[in-house]
């Protein structure tokens, strides 16, 4: 207890928060999206280090975590690829490089949030020639192509989003991939599942089951539902994290198909 | 989080308050909202929060502090449903 939360009215404020269910209606907080990708930063920006600071992308898992008290008490521990980090409760059992319990499904398996309706949309050609690092993509499933939206969100440094769509449904998505540049991450996890495993041989992180995403930069912050499974992975300074569906071995093919 | 954390017999809370908590912090900036969300959504300590938000203690119960202040006034002024909610 901190003199913070100590008065009565923290403490009612604190039990009407924690019968939020979760998710309600994602995303959570659209708004604050709007505010992030037109907004700019004139904060401080001691953490943010490419660019002068890129997004800061916090993965929660919340799972259960927001019924289960006993979970909010937990140390927790970190576990972190490239920019990406993710805090696991120190009940959590150790990571392992174990496939995740889930069958698997279809390559075509979708994206339940289709992160469709984001600031900073570039064709894919005027993408490539706005960042200064090379964009490589997928060449696995091999009916993937090139992407059908993407993004380029630049708050202190550039973030780009890749999007797919679901083959006969363009309303939802088949993959959506994240490239982050180095920075600074945090979070909580109370992960269902959260597994080690790799990519080219190096570490990379799976997470299952529903989570909050929050992409950070100085003021402004997007808090987002993700219901997708995440592979996490660093290559060449550059963080990938791809949202989809498909099983963690699926997911780790794609991500070792980069070209 | 001590005796107030939970929710009174004579008082039950739904979800339904906590939807329109939620939209009340939504009109915090976003600063604000961070810092609330962290401590109370998803009940982090200060110390997580700290680590989370990559600043110190301190700088996290002071912006809580203010968040908090802020939220209050948001609540009684918007909300008066909720307001009732959070008496005590």
């Amino acid at each position: 207890m901190t003199e913070s939360m100590s008065s009565a009215w923290e403490g009612r404020l604190l039990a009407i928060a924690r019968r939020a269910t979760y998710p309600p209606t994602p995303p959570l907080w659209a708004g604050v999206r709007d505010r992030l990708l037109t907004a700019r930063s004139g904060m401080r920006q001691r953490r943010l280090t490419w660019a002068q600071g890129l997004a800061v992308l916090v993965v929660l898992l919340v799972g259960t975590m927001l019924t289960v008290p006993e979970a909010r008490a937990a140390l927790v521990r970190i576990l972190q690829v490239g920019v990406v980090r993710v805090l696991a409760p120190s009940g959590t059992s150790t990571p392992t490089v174990a496939p995740a319990a889930t069958a698997a499904p279809s390559p075509t398996a979708e994206v339940l949030l289709p992160p469709f309706d984001l600031s900073g949309r570039k064709t894919w050609d005027q993408l490539r020639g706005a960042v200064d690092f090379e964009l490589r993509l997928p060449s696995y499933p091999e009916d993937l192509g090139a992407p059908d939206l993407a993004f380029l969100q630049d708050i202190d440094g550039p973030m780009v989003i890749l999007v797919w769509r679901l083959p006969g449904d363009p309303s939802r998505a088949r993959l959506a991939m994240h490239i982050l540049g180095p920075g600074t991450f945090g979070g909580k996890a109370e992960p269902r599942i959260l597994a080690a495993t790799e990519v080219h041989g190096r570490p990379a992180l799976w997470t299952e089951g529903p989570h909050s995403l929050i992409l950070r930069s100085g003021d402004y912050v997007l808090h987002q539902l993700v219901t997708g499974n995440v592979l996490i992975w660093e290559e060449d300074d550059l963080t990938y994290r791809l949202e989809t569906a498909l099983s963690m071995e699926e997911a780790v093919r794609i991500a070792e198909s980069l070209r | 989080m001590g005796a107030t954390s939970g929710a009174s017999p004579e008082s039950p809370l739904s979800h339904d308050e906590a939807a329109v908590l939620r939209e009340a912090v939504g009109k915090l900036n976003p600063r604000d909202q961070e810092v609330v969300y962290l401590r109370f959504f998803l009940g982090l300590g200060e110390g997580e929060t700290a680590e989370t938000l990559a600043v110190p203690e301190g700088t996290v119960k002071s912006r809580l502090s203010r968040a908090l202040a802020r939220l209050r006034i948001i609540v009684e002024s918007e909300y008066p449903g909720l307001r009732e909610a959070l008496r005590v």
